[in-house]
């Protein structure tokens, strides 16, 4: 199978769509090429669509904020058939996740999945996580409110303290790492929440209503430990490949099992190699989409690139340097113990003179002469990754909306994430993926709605019926990161591309919910139509 | 892709436009091009020609009529052209503030005061802000040369056949104003309002949250005059009567879940009175005769 240029998946292009095996039926049957075209209008009937839960849940808590116990009751709808990995978002992936970064005594969830006539229901950037973070950021908003207490307070007096990592969160879920007080106070601070009552009454002199929200998460990635994966239902293996072949010249492929929706691979990975291997990037050229060329991989989803694929190609790039060192002991003349590999080169130990360029030992290697029978020739490996658990990046969200009292429009006026994935390959990369979520989560809790009439038919089924959030919809965001390691792979790495889309929707509600809260509303459901806000500022109930 | 077939012809000169639009059955005028070519391709329209306009340099650019007293406004002038224009934005800021919340920059730099006006039935931005302004249209047809109130060319009431060659607005320095309430997936207007203080008062005008764009019934006493009693907003399904005094007109939702075009077409009580129903269907605009 090749697999050219992909455009961006956010979750729906890991599915096998009835089209896919139609195709290749027809193809067979027919002895020609054939070729799938759909339209956007088709697309929205057929592409997976996300979240969609009723969830009923309560919280148990101390009146001087302590909470003790959630206990949770969802109902999730599949659409009309279960698509690929719907079931396993809607339970799972939502239910072991909703403590969030709170170190709850007594957490439980069940999750009923439901049959309807909609859409399949699937994966959409930051599925499952961004379910439970919204179930639980609103609840410790009310749980704030019922005693009392500033959110913020609250919040901070559950963290999960940092000496308990790995933490078990009781819900199937262990925390590889985390530091989740420096995090959530770099958050409150770069966001100026001590600000806030003197930026609500300066709001209103304007016929605005200012609010502010918090949302905090925990984002399970790294999918995965294939073990484990199994206990969760996966039928089949969730590791990684990398496959790192050096050309005589010293140029160096880098060939993936994953192939990218977007996610920069060709960059990233070329650093990796680079990074590893001590030598110019420019060097380094990364394949991938092609099942011929490639070692067998399982795709990119789930943020799993760079904490399951990257640490493949980082194992790989020391498999060749281990290889170069010993086989450098005999190019140089030296014993083993004796060869130093540094900036892309070995040199004797103590003696910088008699040294290797990495691109004279790939050319020694592709010939192959003098190298003892232990030592094969040629610089080619290969790793199939498989960590021994997930990776758990979190971060701490806060949204500042106005909301304008004569139209209802909502305006997000200030947004600051603090996000902690590890070690992050490319800042600028991550910077994007953190941005454009933020983005897609500000849709969902805004515009985004697909809606069908009483006759089931999909209305919301172009992009005229279908609002997405554009460039003028949001402010310019305040980023910052804290900087937690994972234990499970070799990078320190954790997931990123998708997580910064697990907060927003909460953030965002609890925002406009604190606007309003003064005329008594205690929870609007996205998403917050001006139509939805209006109403509830001349006291219509919802 | 556009799957019926169609002839296409680029007139040199206006004369012979109008003989090719009186002389052929399901001509339409291509200029812009942002209503007609969706409508094309999504099948909504199917024209059988298509006289393209864009080299009729005459209806192209703005001035001031020789009494100096009104803005005169080629209907080939692009939105974006018009959202920059010094003169407009002096003595038209109403109009200029429209031109420049509709659609998005590539809608703007492609499409025409002409097809803006002629795309009522789309909501979008310019018809309210000419009608506030007290705008006449002035259309080129077999007979010569006529004028009519932009709000009623915006009900629908021009004969088929014609060219739309030019706005032509009072001028008004910058007592005016424009403001939108944007659907979020289309940016066409939920509401927008535009405002101009005249000597007789303020002249105010209003589109989207009405069915047609509308001055307000009562504006040479103030625009309290028709909203005297307002009904409560209801849902979509119940009748709407915001400052339009047609019973049943349904007010459009957020984003548009029903299209503006299943509405009835139910006219509003303006300062002209009673007008006809607009035709509001893709085909049916045509007989607009407005620059598409």
């Amino acid at each position: 199978m090749i697999a050219p240029t992909v455009g961006g998946s956010f979750g729906t292009k890991g599915y096998l769509y009835p089209d896919m095996p139609l195709v290749l039926l027809l193809s067979k049957a027919l002895g020609r090429p054939v070729k799938w075209v759909d339209t956007r209008t088709g697309l929205m009937n057929s592409t997976v669509q996300g979240r969609d839960h009723r969830q009923h849940v309560t919280l148990a808590g101390t009146r001087d904020g302590r909470i003790t116990a959630v206990r949770c009751t969802s109902y999730a709808n599949l659409g009309a058939y279960p698509s690929t990995i719907g079931p396993g978002v809607a339970t799972a992936l939502m239910g072991r996740s909703i403590s969030g970064m709170y170190d709850i005594d007594a957490a439980f969830c069940e999750v009923y999945a439901a049959f309807t006539n909609t859409v399949s229901l699937g994966a959409q950037r930051g599925s499952g996580r961004a379910e439970a973070a919204f179930l639980m950021e609103r609840l410790v908003d009310r749980y704030a409110s019922e005693i009392g207490m500033d959110p913020a307070a609250v919040r901070r007096k559950n963290l999960v303290p940092k000496e308990k990592f790995p933490y078990d969160n009781g819900l199937g879920w262990t925390y590889d790492s985390g530091n989740y007080q420096l995090n959530f106070d770099k958050a409150i601070e770069l966001s100026g929440y001590a600000d806030m009552s003197a930026r609500k009454a300066e709001a209103r002199t304007r016929g605005k209503r200012l609010g502010v929200g918090i949302a905090t998460y925990v984002a399970i990635c790294g999918v995965g430990p294939s073990t484990r994966m199994s206990q969760e239902g996966m039928l089949g293996g969730t590791w990684e490949s990398a496959n790192i072949r050096v050309h005589p010249t010293g140029e160096v492929t880098v060939t993936v099992g994953s192939a990218s929706t977007g996610q920069s691979h060709g960059t990233v990975f070329a650093q990796v190699a680079a990074d590893e291997l001590g030598i110019d990037p420019e060097t380094v050229q990364v394949h991938e989409g092609d099942t011929q060329k490639a070692p067998y991989g399982q795709g990119t989803y789930g943020s799993r690139s760079y904490s399951m694929a990257a640490p493949a190609v980082a194992l790989t790039a020391r498999k060749l340097k281990a290889k170069l060192v010993r086989a450098g002991a005999v190019f140089l003349g030296v014993p083993e113990d004796k060869v130093v590999y540094e900036g892309g080169a070995i040199h004797e130990e103590g003696n910088p003179e008699n040294t290797k360029t990495f691109a004279e030992l790939a050319m020694a290697m592709w010939y192959g002469w003098g190298l003892p029978p232990e030592i094969e020739p040629a610089l080619d490996e290969t790793t199939h990754f498989d960590p021994p658990d997930f990776n758990y990046p979190f971060g701490t969200h806060v949204a500042v909306v106005e909301i304008d009292e004569l139209t209802g429009e909502t305006e997000v006026v200030a947004y600051t994430a603090v996000d902690d994935a590890g070690n992050i390959g490319n800042p600028k990369i991550v910077q994007g993926q953190i941005e454009g979520s933020i983005v897609h989560g500000l849709g969902q809790a805004l515009l985004e709605v697909a809606e069908y009439d009483e006759n089931g038919r999909l209305v919301s089924a172009d992009l005229g019926h279908y609002a997405l959030p554009r460039a003028a919809d949001v402010p310019f965001f305040a980023l910052d990161k804290t900087v937690t390691p994972s234990p499970h792979n070799p990078l320190g790495a954790k997931g990123a591309g998708e997580i910064a889309t697990v907060p927003p929707a909460a953030a965002v509600v609890n925002a406009v919910v604190d606007a309003l809260s003064d005329l008594g509303v205690r929870h609007i459901d996205m998403p917050l139509t001006p139509e939805k806000v209006w109403r509830r500022l001349r006291g219509e109930s919802q | 892709m556009i799957l019926t077939e169609f002839d296409y012809a680029r007139p040199a000169g206006l004369d012979e436009a109008l003989a090719l639009l009186s002389g052929t059955r399901g001509a339409r005028i291509l200029a812009g091009g942002q209503s007609l070519l969706p409508d094309l391709r999504s099948g909504a329209d199917s024209a059988r020609l298509l006289v393209d306009i864009r080299r009729l340099a005459d209806l192209r650019g703005t001035g001031r009529t020789p009494d100096g007293r009104h803005v005169r406004i080629g209907a080939l002038t692009t939105l974006a052209d018009l959202a920059a224009d010094q003169l407009v934005l002096a003595e038209a800021p109403e109009l200029a503030a429209a031109a420049r919340s509709n659609g998005d920059p590539q809608v703007r730099n492609l499409g025409t005061v002409g097809g803006n006006l002629a795309a009522a039935g789309r909501a979008t931005d310019l018809p309210v802000a000419a009608i506030a302004a007290d705008a006449v249209v002035e259309l080129a047809g077999p007979g010569g040369r006529t004028t009519l109130p932009a709000e009623e060319f915006a009900a629908g009431t021009a004969p088929a056949g014609q060219v739309l060659t030019a706005l032509l607005l009072p001028a008004a320095g910058p007592a005016a104003a424009f403001e939108k309430s944007a659907d979020r997936a289309t940016r066409y207007p939920v509401c927008a309002t535009a405002v101009r203080i005249t000597a007789d008062g303020p002249r105010i005008a209003v589109t989207g949250a009405t069915p047609a764009p509308c001055a307000c019934a009562g504006w040479r006493t103030g625009c309290a005059g028709a909203r005297t009693a307002p009904k409560p907003y209801s849902r979509p399904s119940a009748p709407n009567p915001g400052s339009c005094s047609s019973p049943g007109a349904a007010p459009r939702p957020n984003t548009s879940a029903t299209s503006r075009e299943s509405s009835p077409p139910e006219r509003c009580r303006g300062p002209s009175g009673p007008s006809p129903d607009r035709p509001t269907t893709g085909p049916a605009r045509a007989p607009h005769g407005g620059v598409e």
